[in-house]
C-alpha cells in the first residue's frame, strides 16, 4: 500500500463521518487513528453527544462486523466473552462454546463504567490480548479487533470507574466536548428531518479487513528519527514524580503516578498515523505533540493535591510538555 | 538520486545567500536614507558637529538594526519553513536513515518526498523586497523629492551641469569665523564696486561674502547659465541699485528696520541664486560703465514702479508709514541680496551675460524691463502681506486685555421661546374634595367643585353580559365501594354513607 492511498482514504473515512457526525473533527481524527495504530479508545462526555452515533457511523463505514454491548451493573463476564452451553449431539451431551458480542471486529462497550469491576476486568484480557479465555481454553480474536468503550463522567451512583490498569488498555482517552452554537443548529436541522443522514461504506467489504491490516503495517513502516524518539523519552519521562525533567517540582506536586512506556508506545503509534495523514512518511515533531493530551491523559494518575486544585490530567500535561517543546 | 546531504547543503547555501543579500540591500537603503537625512539636516543650518553627531548615531542605530535583522531572518525563516514543511524532521530523518546498511521500506519515498519539499523551499526563500526594504525606500523616496521644493536634492541633481559641480548647501559658519573672512575679502571685493553701498547693505555683504568665500570655487566655475539665472542676477542688481537710492534718502530709522529685515532675508535667501548673483556682480565690475548705466535707469524706473505701487497700497497715513518702511525693508532685503554679487575678481566676468553683453541694446532694456516688472510684482505682494501682519498686529494690541471684557460673539443670537399653552397637565389625577379654608398657592379659597375635568381620560365602557352557562365545577365523586366489602365499611362507620 502507498501512503497516498492511505491518506486518501483516511480522508474518506473522515468525510463520510461528517454526514453523520456534525462538528467534533478532532474526535473523528483521534478516533481513526486510533483505529489504525492498532489500539482501543474510550469516549468520555455527556450523555446526548453522539458517542454511541460516531461508534456505530464508524463500524459502518468500514462494513467490518459490529457488536455491541451495554453494560450495566448486572452484566456478567459471560455475557461479554461468552460461555460453554450443553448441547446433545448425535445422542451425546457435549459443551460448546457459544461466542459472546467480543468475538468482532469493531466493539461498542457503552456506558463501561456501569458495569461491575469483574466484568470490566473481562475486557482486559481481550483488548490487550486480543484473545479471550473460558473454561481453561483460549479463543483468539479476529484482527482487527477494536474496542470503542463509552462513558459518562458525571454520574457517581451505580457506577464503578475504571481501574487504572484498564485506563492503559485504551490508546486514547477521547474527550467529547459540547457542540457550538453553529454546530448544534446544523444538528438540529440535519437529524429533524424525514430522511436523517446514513453513512456508506468507504472500504469494499470483502477487502476492507485486509485493506484494514495492510494499512497497519504500512503505520509501523513510517520512519522516526532517533531526536524524535528521544522527544518522546523525554515527554514520557516528564509527567513521572521521579523523573529528571526539569518540569519535576510541578509533576511531584501534582502527579502521583507517571505515564508508562505504554503510553510512550501509544505517543508514537499515534504521529506514525498522523504523519501518513499529513503526507508525510517521517514523524516530526509536531505530530508527537498532536497526540500527547488523548494518549497521556489517562495514564497519569493525579495526587489528592491537583484534584484539591481542580488541575485536570490536560492541563498538567500541557504546562509539563511546554518547556520540552520550547527547547526541542 | 542525489544525496540528501548535498540536497541540503545546496538549498542551506540558496537560502543563506537571499538572506545575505536582502541584508545588503535593506543596508543600502537605509545608508541612502540616512544621507538624504542628513543633506536635508544641512539644508536647514545644523552645524557640522551635530550632523556628525546625528550621522554616527544613525550609522550606529542601523548597524545595530541590520544585523538583528541579519539574525532575525535567518532563524525566523528557517522556523517558518520548518514549521510549513516540517523540514527538520525530514532531514533529520533524511540523514538518518541514509547511512545504514538496508534502508527501511519507505525510505525511497522518503527520499523523494524530502526532495519534493526542498523544491518548494527554493520557491519559498526569503524574498528581497520586504516591508522594510519597501518602507525604506518609500523613505528614501520622499527624502530625496518630497515636497520637491527648488532646493530638493533630485531638482538640484537636475539643474546640475553635466560637467559642473553640483552646487553647495548652504553653510553658515559662526560668526567670529565669518567676522575673520570679510575682513580678509574687503580688499578683494571693493575695488570691485558698491562703493556707495550703505553700511547694512554691507553687514549682508559680509555674512554673503563669506558664504561665497567658503563656497567660492565651485560657484565661480559655473560657467554656462540659464536664462532664470540671468534673471535672477538682473533682479539683484535692480535691488541693490533700489536700495542704494533709497539708503541715501530715507531716514536712518527706516534703514535700521530695513537693515534687520535684510539681514533675516539674506540668510533666507535661496543659496540656488547666489553664485548667479555673483556672477551678474563679477560681470558688472568688468563693465562698469554699462552696468552704471543700467542703475541708472533702472534706478529711476523701479523708482517709479515702487511709487505706483505704494500709491495704490497705501490707505492711510500711518499705514502708509508702515508700509514705506516694509517697503525699505524689502528693498534692502533684495540689496543684500544682491550684495553678495559684489565682485570679487575682477577678471571674472565673462561674456556669457547677454546684459554684460548689450546692456545698452533694446533687447537688454526689455529684458530689464521685464525683470523690474517682476520685481515689482514681488514687492507689491510682499507689501501686502507686510500689511497683513500689522492689521493683525494692531487688532492684537486694541484687544484688551484677557479675562476684563465679556466676548460680544461669546454667545449667539437670542431665539425666542413658545411659551406653552393651554393645559400644562393634560391628565388630572385625582380632585381634592376637601375643603380650603386658606389659600394655596394656586388652589384658592373655598370650597372644591367636585368636577372633573373635560381634558381627563374616559374608560369607554364595555357591552359585557353574563354568561348562561354556569361555571361551577361538578362535585367529584370517592370511587365507590365494591358491594363486596360495602357490609364491611357499613360495619367499620355506621354513621358513613355509602356512596
Amino acid at each position: 500500500m502507498q501512503p497516498e492511498e492511505f491518506r486518501k482514504t483516511f480522508q474518506a473515512l473522515q468525510a463520510e463521518l461528517a454526514n453523520v457526525i456534525v462538528g467534533q473533527q478532532d474526535v473523528v481524527e483521534e478516533l481513526l487513528v486510533a483505529f489504525f495504530a492498532g489500539g482501543h479508545v474510550l469516549l468520555e462526555g455527556v450523555p446526548g453527544l453522539g458517542k454511541t452515533l460516531l461508534a456505530k457511523s464508524f463500524a459502518n463505514t468500514l462494513g467490518l462486523p459490529f457488536g455491541r454491548i451495554q453494560c450495566t451493573p448486572d452484566l456478567m463476564p459471560a455475557d461479554i466473552v461468552g460461555t460453554d452451553l450443553v448441547v446433545e449431539r448425535d445422542g451425546r451431551k457435549l459443551f460448546e462454546f457459544a461466542h459472546g458480542p467480543v468475538f468482532t471486529h469493531i466493539l461498542l462497550a457503552d456506558e463501561v463504567n456501569r458495569a461491575t469491576p469483574k466484568t470490566q476486568s473481562a475486557l482486559l484480557e481481550a483488548m490487550a490480548e486480543q484473545q479471550v479465555t473460558v473454561s481453561g481454553k483460549t479463543y483468539r480474536l479476529e484482527e482487527p479487533f477494536f474496542v470503542i468503550a463509552t462513558q459518562n463522567p458525571i454520574e457517581m451512583e451505580g457506577v464503578y470507574s475504571l481501574p487504572e490498569a484498564q485506563l492503559d488498555r485504551f490508546l486514547f482517552r477521547i474527550f467529547v466536548t459540547y457542540p457550538s452554537s453553529d454546530e448544534l443548529g446544523r444538528i438540529l436541522r440535519q437529524t429533524t428531518i424525514a430522511e436523517v443522514p446514513t453513512v456508506s461504506q468507504v472500504l469494499p467489504p470483502e477487502q476492507a479487513r485486509a485493506w484494514i491490516l495492510n494499512a497497519r503495517r504500512l503505520v509501523r513502516e513510517v520512519l522516526v528519527a532517533r531526536p524524535i524518539e528521544e522527544y518522546v523519552v523525554r515527554l514520557v519521562s516528564a509527567t513521572r514524580p521521579d523523573g529528571a525533567a526539569s518540569s519535576q517540582q510541578l509533576a511531584q506536586r501534582f502527579i502521583r503516578y507517571g505515564a508508562s512506556p505504554r503510553g510512550a508506545q501509544a505517543i508514537l503509534m499515534g504521529a506514525k498515523v498522523l504523519a501518513l495523514v499529513r503526507g508525510r512518511v517521517n514523524v516530526s515533531f509536531e505530530d508527537i505533540d498532536e497526540v500527547i493530551i488523548p494518549a497521556l491523559n489517562h495514564r497519569v494518575v493525579l495526587s489528592f493535591e491537583a484534584e484539591a486544585e481542580r488541575r485536570t490530567a490536560p492541563d498538567l500535561l500541557r504546562e509539563l510538555t511546554d518547556p520540552l517543546r520550547a527547547s526541542r | 538520486m542525489t544525496h540528501p546531504t548535498a540536497l541540503v547543503q545546496r538549498v542551506l547555501g540558496q537560502y543563506q545567500r537571499r538572506v545575505n543579500l536582502n541584508v545588503i540591500l535593506a543596508s543600502g537603503l537605509g545608508l541612502g536614507c540616512l544621507a538624504a537625512l542628513l543633506w536635508r539636516l544641512a539644508r536647514f543650518g545644523m552645524s557640522p558637529w551635530g550632523l556628525g553627531a546625528f550621522g554616527g548615531a544613525g550609522l550606529a542605530a542601523l548597524t545595530w538594526w541590520q544585523g538583528q535583522r541579519f539574525k532575525r531572518e535567518r532563524v525566523s525563516h528557517l522556523e517558518e519553513l520548518d514549521r510549513t514543511l516540517a523540514l527538520q524532521a525530514r532531514l533529520l530523518t533524511t540523514v538518518e536513515f541514509s547511512e545504514t546498511a538496508h534502508p527501511p521500506l519507505l525510505y525511497p519515498t522518503l527520499v523523494q518526498d524530502t526532495e519534493h519539499t526542498l523544491s518548494r523551499v527554493e520557491q519559498r526563500l526569503p524574498r528581497l523586497t520586504t516591508r522594510s526594504t519597501i518602507t525604506l525606500l518609500v523613505m528614501l523616496a520622499l527624502l530625496l523629492g518630497w515636497p520637491w521644493p527648488r532646493s530638493s536634492p533630485m531638482r538640484l541633481a537636475m539643474q546640475t551641469p553635466a560637467g559642473g559641480q553640483p552646487p553647495h548647501p548652504p553653510f553658515s559658519p559662526p560668526p567670529e569665523q565669518a567676522q575673520e573672512q570679510t575682513s580678509q575679502n574687503q580688499p578683494q571685493s571693493q575695488p570691485g564696486g558698491g562703493s556707495t553701498q550703505s553700511p547694512q547693505s554691507q553687514g549682508g555683504q559680509q555674512r554673503e561674502t563669506s558664504v561665497g568665500q567658503s563656497s567660492g570655487q565651485s560657484e565661480r566655475q559655473q560657467a554656462g547659465r540659464s536664462s532664470e539665472t540671468r534673471d535672477q542676477g538682473a533682479q539683484g542688481r535692480q535691488a541693490q541699485d533700489q536700495t542704494g537710492s533709497r539708503n541715501d534718502t530715507e531716514p536712518s530709522s527706516a534703514r535700521d528696520d530695513a537693515s534687520s529685515a535684510s539681514r533675516d532675508a539674506g540668510e533666507r535667501r535661496d543659496s540656488s541664486q547666489r553664485p548667479q548673483q555673483a556672477q551678474a556682480g563679477d560681470d558688472r565690475s568688468t563693465q562698469p560703465d554699462r552696468s552704471q548705466q543700467q542703475s541708472q535707469s533702472s534706478r529711476q524706473a523701479a523708482q517709479q514702479r515702487a511709487k505706483g505701487s505704494q500709491r495704490d497700497t497705501a490707505k492711510t497715513g500711518s499705514e502708509q508709514d508702515r508700509q514705506q518702511g516694509a517697503n525699505n525693508a524689502a528693498a534692502s532685503r533684495q540689496g543684500s541680496a544682491d550684495t553678495q554679487a559684489t565682485p570679487r575678481d575682477g577678471h571674472e566676468g565673462t561674456a556669457s551675460s547677454p546684459l554684460a553683453q548689450g546692456g545698452g541694446s533694446s533687447q537688454s532694456q526689455d529684458l530689464l524691463k521685464a525683470d523690474i516688472q517682476h520685481l515689482l510684482k514681488e514687492l507689491s505682494g510682499e507689501l501686502q502681506t507686510l500689511q497683513e501682519e500689522l492689521a493683525a498686529r494692531q487688532e492684537d494690541l486694541s484687544a484688551a486685555p484677557p479675562g476684563t471684557t465679556t466676548d460680544p460673539e461669546l454667545y449667539g443670537e437670542a431665539s425666542r421661546v413658545d411659551r406653552p399653552t393651554g393645559n400644562a397637565l393634560p391628565i388630572q389625577l385625582g380632585v381634592d374634595t376637601n375643603p380650603t379654608a386658606t389659600s394655596r398657592r394656586g388652589g384658592g379659597v373655598g370650597t372644591p367643585s367636585g368636577r372633573t375635568s373635560s381634558a381627563s381620560p374616559q374608560q369607554p365602557l364595555e357591552a359585557v353580559s353574563l354568561s348562561e352557562e354556569t361555571t361551577d365545577e361538578e362535585a367529584v365523586h370517592r370511587q365507590s365501594i365494591p358491594p363486596e366489602y360495602q357490609p364491611v365499611f357499613e360495619r367499620l362507620s355506621p354513621s358513613q354513607e355509602p356512596q
